[in-house]
Formats: structure tokens, C-alpha cells, sequence
């Protein structure tokens, strides 16, 4: 135990002692995170610049132009799509929007993006900023034209409940045409025959039996022959009248027959109206908005984290646990190899297990120092507070997974006989494990054979550990499958760390 | 103690590859000795003090620490050897009394022991001033001294040093060879080097061992082996004029004179006649001439001549194997 104990304290003071090394181990943490803490302590994005162009910009184009406009984007309009799309590929602006010609509401031309995808990180985020500004647009427009739609449906709807009657007032209409045409009908216009014969020979039977005098005689046959005159005309008259009471009576019923036919027709399309008015009041929903977005969403995070820097916290100090825990231990053993006390080391009655162990809980206090400053740094940045325990469980988890990533650099360190190789080795297997992660691409893009070897890279596995601790609060027993994958990663990295000594011994002795 | 080899190697084989490094070897080495192995560079004097610190497996034999296999119990007969590498083996980015605690606790030592023998160790190489200085700030030869301490801290029965002044000017070498020899008197501990310096092994070492082509040519007390191999006695002569024309020109008609040689301002002279005799011709010849002596001596040939005639006598018995076999 005391050999350990001074073999930890002899790499300690060795470390510190060498300037660079202590300020890489130790103040390179601090700095990081406080830059990052810097970058990354917002959830926005800023300056993002777009390129529009239009063959003809309208008032509608204008208006997205407007909605585009503010702290976050800043809106160029070029000359030409080519020259927009240039624009892109020299990184002058993030993306191109080609709105078509005079845009309006009637059109149904489509706004295009050109985006540079090699930016995959980021120009998911920019489009996604963009659409939500343009669909606010479009969502004002979709409710102005709905509201004016709801506006005239409802007017619709009043005036067919005010034409419901149409068909009975023509029926109305029809019985008043019949009656009329009964009473004319009831109009007699016989003419009643008078025999003026007789009455002739009555006048001159009385002429002969009755001495009147001549005036008389002649008033009496002037008021008769005035009577057989309006006589005539009164019969002419009446003739005349049955002659238009025929034809009224003819006309009348032409009247009623078309009535009849007004009558179905009024009645099929009260039918329709009615079918209509039916279809309108069937309609539930009239509220404009609920039309325009029937269907609301709302993104909850599950976590009450406000900014990025706490959801990429994990991915950060894991990030630094991968590169510092390799470099760390492989610079430490590379340096324990070319050191001028290998050799003494060698000859002194100590096993080697013990100067592994020795080498591995230098590195892992280290480490653990680096994760007390982080953490520190991190918490002064976001003001976060986080309880015991959870970070008790956060730190179980970082000493494992950083035990894995110490005992790889450990392992480097044997294999390879320079600070250069050693260096170079570290980085390009922290590079691997780093790209087949979560943090670069999704692992989910990759393909299913692939996915299933990468799932067990440690980076991940620690990952997704420290993500459910810090960022769920769930406690080691949820973390267990991840926890027991870092053990045999710790176990098996040990056993071959010490194969390698012992190899790497037999070769320093024979090239001694 | 006396009867028993206090170390030793048997029938050591150990080969990197198809390259064969040692061949069959077979050394003793007694106790409280300062050993000395030489040999040319890649003769493979590191490799069979890896092979005794347990650094290095042999392929064959074994060696015997007090009849011990060291193999057997590895880690106890760590516990008893001190080693010094050639290039110094500590860690230059912590003090010299981190460095001390540092490898005392590797030996198993507890922190009250270190405390009372660390300032003792500091004593002992002259580092006590040094003790709060980073290693990598001390000069060569401190840090040589610090890398002496480490090797100590373990309280070593043997203390084994791989070429421990290479690299040092003459000022500290000397220095780091006193010291040695004081860890040898007053710790009793009994010292192997190696060494391609045989001047230095020759003024440190009681015994020596002659590693070449693989194997020990020969081992024991130096002066034995010079009386057993060397045929000539070394006039060394040095004139106030330093000019030895005339001296060369009457040599070369002595028929005693095997060779000579100016090395500096001085002409080694070799007879196979006795020795005493050729000295006193030579000092007459001197004075014939009318030149001063400033220093003259009669001695055996040096460590270094030694060396070079045995490993040249190995190579012709080794051409000569060869070449029977080709005719054979």
C-alpha cells in the first residue's frame, strides 16, 4: 500500500512539476468549460444569414421577407438564384430561399431552400427556424381567408332560413288564382232575348186603342227605341264580357298551372336549401383557428433544463473524459517508459501490478480533480442545483467510464514506444470512439450491423448513463446495464493492460 | 565465507535473437572485492550484469548469489543488490531526497528507516546541501553520486556499477572512484563493475575479469595476472628535453629491447631480459647523451597492455581453430 501510495505521489509531483502537463490536465478542463460555458450557455442561434431571391417579390414574398427579419437572421436579396446558390457554397449565407414569382395565396408555386447539407448539425436547425417563421405567415393568411369562408357561410345560412316560405305564398298565390277563376266562372253573361215584336205590336195596340197625343206618342217610341239601342249595347256588352271572361278564365289557369310548376320547383329548391342549410349546421367547428390548426401540438421538454449547455453537459464531459483519460495515461506511461528510472524500477522488488495500479489511480485522481473543476465551472455557469446524489451517481458513472478511457490510453502507452506515436495512437482512437458516437451523427444512421458493435462503444454507454443521472435525476439501479458494460470494459482492459507490460518489459530488457 | 564463491556464474549462454552474446560462461567472484570486468565495447559486460541483477534471463546456467540460485527467489536477492546504471537511473524531475525516498519505499523500506538513512546516504556520496535540488539540476557527477545512493538505499550486499565514469571528465571520475572505494571500506560492500577504462580498474579493482569473444579469458587479482602473462617489464622514462631520437637510435640495437614506444612526453620501453639490468643501461645511455631524467621506473606492463595482448592472443588461437577446421 505504501508502495502505491508513493508511486501515485512520485507521478503527481512529476506532473505538476512539468509546466505544460499541469496546465494542460489542470487548467485545460477549467478553460474549456468556461468557453464553452460561454458558447453554449444559450439555446438560440444568431447571424444566421439567408439569401433571398424573387423574379418578382410580391406583397406576400415581402411579408415573409418582413417576418424573417430580426435579432436572429439577416435577409440579402441577390440578383439571382445562381448566384444565391454560390453565395451557399462560399459560406457568404446559410441558406437560399427562391420565392416565385408575384406569390400570392392563389398561387400554388412553392418557396424553395438551398441549403448546404454538409452542414448536417446545423442547417436541420436553420430550416427548422425558417418554416416556423414562414408557417406563422401562412397561418395568419390560412385564418384570414377561413374567417372570410365562416363569414359567408353564415351569411348563407341567414338568408336560406329567411326563404323558407317562397313555396306556401305561391301555393297561397295559386289557391287566390283558383278562386278568381271560380268567381269569374260564377259570372253569368247570358243575355236574356227581349221579343220587341210584341212589344211593337203591344205599342201599336195601344196606339190604336188610345188617343195619345202625338208627343206622347212620340216620347213613348223614342224612350223604347233608346231602350232597344242600350239594349243592343248592353247586349254587345255582355257578349263582349264572356268573350273576356273566357279568356280570362283561360289566362287564370295557364296562371295556376305555371304556379303548380313554380310550386315543385320552389319546393325542390327549398329542398336543396334545406339540404344546405342541414350541411352548414352539421358543421361543428366555426372557430377560425381551430379550423386553420385542427390538430395543435405542443413540444414539452422532459427535462427542465433552459439552456444547451445543460443538455450537452454530458456529452461534454465525456467528450473531455475520452480525450484527457488517453492522453493523460498514455503520455504517463510513455513517459515512465523513456524515463531514465524505468530501468531501476524494473530491478526493485515490486511487482507490477502494483506500479498499474500505481499509474491508474494517478490518472484517475487527476481525472477526478479535472470532473470536481468542471462540475464546478459548470454549476458557477447555469446556476444549476443538482442534489448529492445525483452526483455522487454522475461521478460512480465518470470513474468508470474514465477508468475505461485511462486503461485504453494505459494500453497505448505500452504498445507504442514514442510520446509522438503514443500521442497520435490516442487521438485517432478517441476520434473513432467520438465519431461512432451520438455526438457527431446519430447512430441510428447508421447501418443496423454496424449499429449493433457501435452500441457497446464506451463513449456511448457512459453517455447515455450520465445523461440519465444528470439530466432525468434516475438513480444508478436505472443505469445498471451501462454501469456492468463499463466493468467488463474496466476488467478486460486491465487484464490486457497487463499482458502488455509484461510484453513490453521482455522488450525493454532485450533492447537494453 | 573465503572457501565459497560469493557470486557465481555457470555455464552462462545468452543470446539476443541468433546473436549470441555470452557463450558458456563461467565466472566467480569473491567477497568484499571490487570486481572489475572488462572488455571492448559489446563484448557483453552490460549484459551479464543484467543477467546478475535478474534483469535478464540467461539461456543456459545459472548464478549462485551466497549458493543461491537468484532465479529462486528473485525478489529477496533484489533486496540485496544495488545497481548503477550506465546512464544514471532516477527521476530527474524530483529531488534527491524524493528520488531516495521514492526507490527506499520500492525496496520495501518504511519511512522511519528512510528518514535515519536518507541524511546517511547524503553524507556518504556528499549530497546533503543537494538534498532539496531537483536531480535533473545536479551536475554529471552529482548526478552519478545521487544514482550511487539510489543503488544504496536498499542497504546492497553488492553494489553493481555499469561503467560508472563514463561520460565524466578526469576531476570527477577520480571522484566517483574514491567514493567506491570508500562504499567498499567502510560498508564492506562488495563492488562489480565494468569498465572499458582499464586505467580506472586497474586503480579501483582488486580482481578483475577479461570478458571477450563471448566468454572470460581470465580472471584474479590483477597482479597475478600480470605476473602470468606478462613476459616483458616496462621501463618508463620521461627527459627534461622530451627528445628521444638518440635514445631510439641506441635501442634499436640492444637485442634485449622488444619494443618501445613515445606515448606523450614519456618512451615506454619493453625487455624480456631482467628488468633491473635494462634500467641501468638505459640510465646510462641517458647520460652518455647528456640529457636529464626527470622520472624513470621499472614496472610490469599496465592493465590496459595486458588486455590487449590476451585479447589479441585469443583472436590468433581463435583464427587459428578456424583455420584447422577449414583444412580438416
Amino acid at each position: 500500500m505504501s508502495k502505491l501510495l508513493e508511486i501515485i505521489k512520485k507521478n503527481l509531483k512529476l506532473l505538476i512539476r512539468s509546466k505544460s502537463s499541469a496546465l494542460i490536465v489542470l487548467l485545460g478542463p477549467l478553460a474549456l468549460m468556461l468557453l464553452i460555458g460561454l458558447a453554449f450557455n444559450t439555446s438560440s442561434l444568431f447571424d444566421i444569414k439567408v439569401g433571398t431571391f424573387s423574379q418578382g417579390y410580391s406583397e406576400l414574398s415581402n411579408s415573409i421577407i418582413e417576418k424573417l427579419q430580426d435579432k436572429q437572421f439577416n435577409v440579402i436579396k441577390i440578383d439571382s438564384e445562381e448566384k444565391c446558390i454560390d453565395m451557399i457554397k462560399t459560406g457568404a449565407i446559410h441558406v437560399c430561399t427562391i420565392f416565385p414569382k408575384d406569390l400570392t395565396v392563389k398561387t400554388s408555386d412553392k418557396i424553395v431552400f438551398y441549403v448546404d447539407k454538409s452542414r448536417i448539425n446545423f442547417v436541420y436547425i436553420i430550416l427548422d427556424k425558417i418554416s416556423s417563421k414562414i408557417t406563422t405567415k401562412s397561418t395568419e393568411l390560412s385564418t384570414a381567408l377561413t374567417n372570410r369562408l365562416i363569414t359567408t357561410i353564415n351569411n348563407a345560412d341567414s338568408k336560406l332560413t329567411s326563404t323558407k316560405t317562397l313555396s306556401n305564398e305561391l301555393e297561397n298565390s295559386k289557391s287566390g288564382v283558383n278562386n278568381v277563376v271560380n268567381e269569374i266562372s260564377n259570372i253569368n253573361t247570358t243575355i236574356v232575348e227581349l221579343n220587341f215584336t210584341k212589344l211593337n205590336e203591344g205599342v201599336k195596340d195601344l196606339e190604336s186603342k188610345n188617343n195619345l197625343s202625338t208627343g206622347s206618342w212620340s216620347s213613348l217610341k223614342t224612350i223604347i227605341n233608346d231602350f232597344k239601342t242600350q239594349y243592343d249595347v248592353v247586349s254587345t256588352q255582355i257578349t263582349t264580357i264572356a268573350s273576356i271572361k273566357d279568356s280570362t278564365t283561360k289566362n287564370l289557369n295557364d296562371v295556376s298551372v305555371k304556379l303548380s310548376t313554380n310550386i315543385n320547383d320552389a319546393k325542390t329548391n327549398e329542398a336543396s336549401l334545406k339540404e344546405i342549410k342541414d350541411d352548414i349546421s352539421s358543421i361543428e367547428i366555426k372557430d377560425v383557428s381551430r379550423i386553420v390548426s385542427p390538430v395543435t401540438t405542443e413540444i414539452k421538454p422532459i427535462s427542465a433544463e433552459s439552456t444547451n449547455l445543460n443538455y450537452t453537459f454530458p456529452t461534454l464531459v465525456v467528450l473531455i473524459l475520452l480525450f484527457a483519460g488517453l492522453l493523460l495515461a498514455s503520455t504517463t506511461i510513455v513517459e515512465e517508459k523513456s524515463s531514465k528510472a524505468y530501468f531501476r524500477n524494473f530491478i526493485t522488488p515490486t511487482s507490477d501490478l502494483v506500479f498499474i495500479f500505481g499509474n491508474y489511480i494517478s490518472s484517475v485522481a487527476i481525472i477526478f480533480a479535472q470532473l470536481v473543476i468542471i462540475f464546478l465551472v459548470m454549476f458557477k455557469i447555469t446556476n444549476s442545483s443538482l442534489i448529492f446524489n445525483t452526483i455522487l451517481n454522475a461521478f460512480i458513472v465518470l470513474i468508470l467510464l474514465g477508468s475505461v478511457f485511462i486503461l485504453m490510453g494505459m494500453l497505448i502507452g505500452y504498445m507504442f514506444k514514442s510520446g509522438e506515436t503514443s500521442n497520435i495512437a490516442a487521438i485517432s482512437l478517441g476520434s473513432i470512439l467520438l465519431f461512432f458516437s451520438n455526438t457527431i451523427l446519430p447512430i441510428e444512421t447508421l447501418p443496423a450491423s454496424i449499429r449493433s458493435i457501435v452500441q457497446f462503444n464506451p463513449y456511448i454507454v457512459g453517455e447515455a448513463a450520465l445523461k440519465k443521472i444528470l439530466l432525468f435525476n434516475q438513480s444508478l439501479s436505472n443505469v445498471l446495464p451501462q454501469i456492468y458494460t463499463l466493468i467488463a470494459y474496466v476488467s478486460a482492459l486491465f487484464i490486457l493492460v497487463f499482458l502488455f507490460r509484461e510484453l513490453t518489459k521482455n522488450w525493454f530488457t532485450n533492447n537494453q | 565465507m573465503a572457501d565459497q564463491p560469493f557470486i557465481q556464474f555457470e555455464n552462462i549462454t545468452k543470446s539476443f535473437g541468433k546473436k549470441v552474446i555470452i557463450d558458456n560462461l563461467n565466472l566467480n567472484i569473491p567477497y568484499d572485492s571490487i570486481y572489475g570486468i572488462i572488455g571492448k565495447s559489446g563484448s557483453g559486460k552490460t549484459t551479464l550484469l543484467s543477467i546478475l541483477i535478474g534483469f535478464l534471463k540467461p539461456d543456459k546456467g545459472q548464478v549462485m548469489f551466497q549458493s543461491r540460485d537468484i532465479y529462486r527467489d528473485l525478489e529477496s536477492v533484489q533486496q540485496q543488490f544495488g545497481f548503477a546504471a550506465q546512464e544514471g537511473s532516477f527521476y530527474p524531475k524530483l529531488t534527491v531526497e524524493e528520488n531516495l525516498r521514492y526507490f527506499g519505499k520500492m525496496y520495501n523500506i518504511n519511512s522511519k528507516v528512510l528518514k535515519d538513512k536518507i541524511p546517511e546516504l547524503l553524507k556518504l556520496v556528499e549530497l546533503e546541501e543537494s538534498h532539496d535540488l531537483l536531480a535533473i539540476k545536479l551536475s554529471s557527477g552529482m548526478q552519478k553520486r545521487l544514482d550511487i545512493a539510489c543503488a544504496l538505499i536498499n542497504d546492497p550486499k553488492i553494489l553493481i556499477l555499469d561503467e560508472p565514469t563514463e561520460d565524466l571528465d578526469p576531476a570527477l571520475r577520480n571522484e566517483i572512484l574514491d567514493l567506491l572505494n570508500r562504499i567498499n571500506r567502510e560498508k564492506n560492500i562488495t563492488i562489480i563493475m565494468t569498465s572499458h577504462l582499464l586505467d580506472e580498474v586497474e586503480y579501483l579493482c582488486t580482481e578483475v575479469a577479461i570478458l571477450d569473444k563471448k566468454k572470460i579469458i581470465d580472471s584474479g587479482n590483477i597482479n597475478n595476472l600480470k605476473n602470468k602473462y606478462a613476459k616483458y617489464s616496462e621501463i618508463i622514462l620521461e627527459l627534461e628535453d622530451g627528445d628521444y631520437n638518440e635514445i631510439i637510435k641506441k635501442l634499436k640495437r640492444k637485442k634485449d629491447i622488444k619494443k618501445y614506444e613515445v606515448k606523450g612526453n614519456k618512451i615506454y620501453i619493453y625487455t624480456n631480459q631482467n628488468g633491473e639490468k635494462t634500467l641501468r643501461n638505459t640510465i646510462n645511455l641517458v647520460k652518455k647523451n647528456k640529457s636529464k631524467i626527470v622520472s624513470i621506473s621499472l614496472g610490469k606492463p599496465s592493465l590496459e597492455e595486458l588486455f590487449e595482448d590476451l585479447t589479441k592472443k585469443e583472436a590468433k588461437n581463435e583464427q587459428i581453430i578456424r583455420d584447422n577446421k577449414k583444412e580438416s
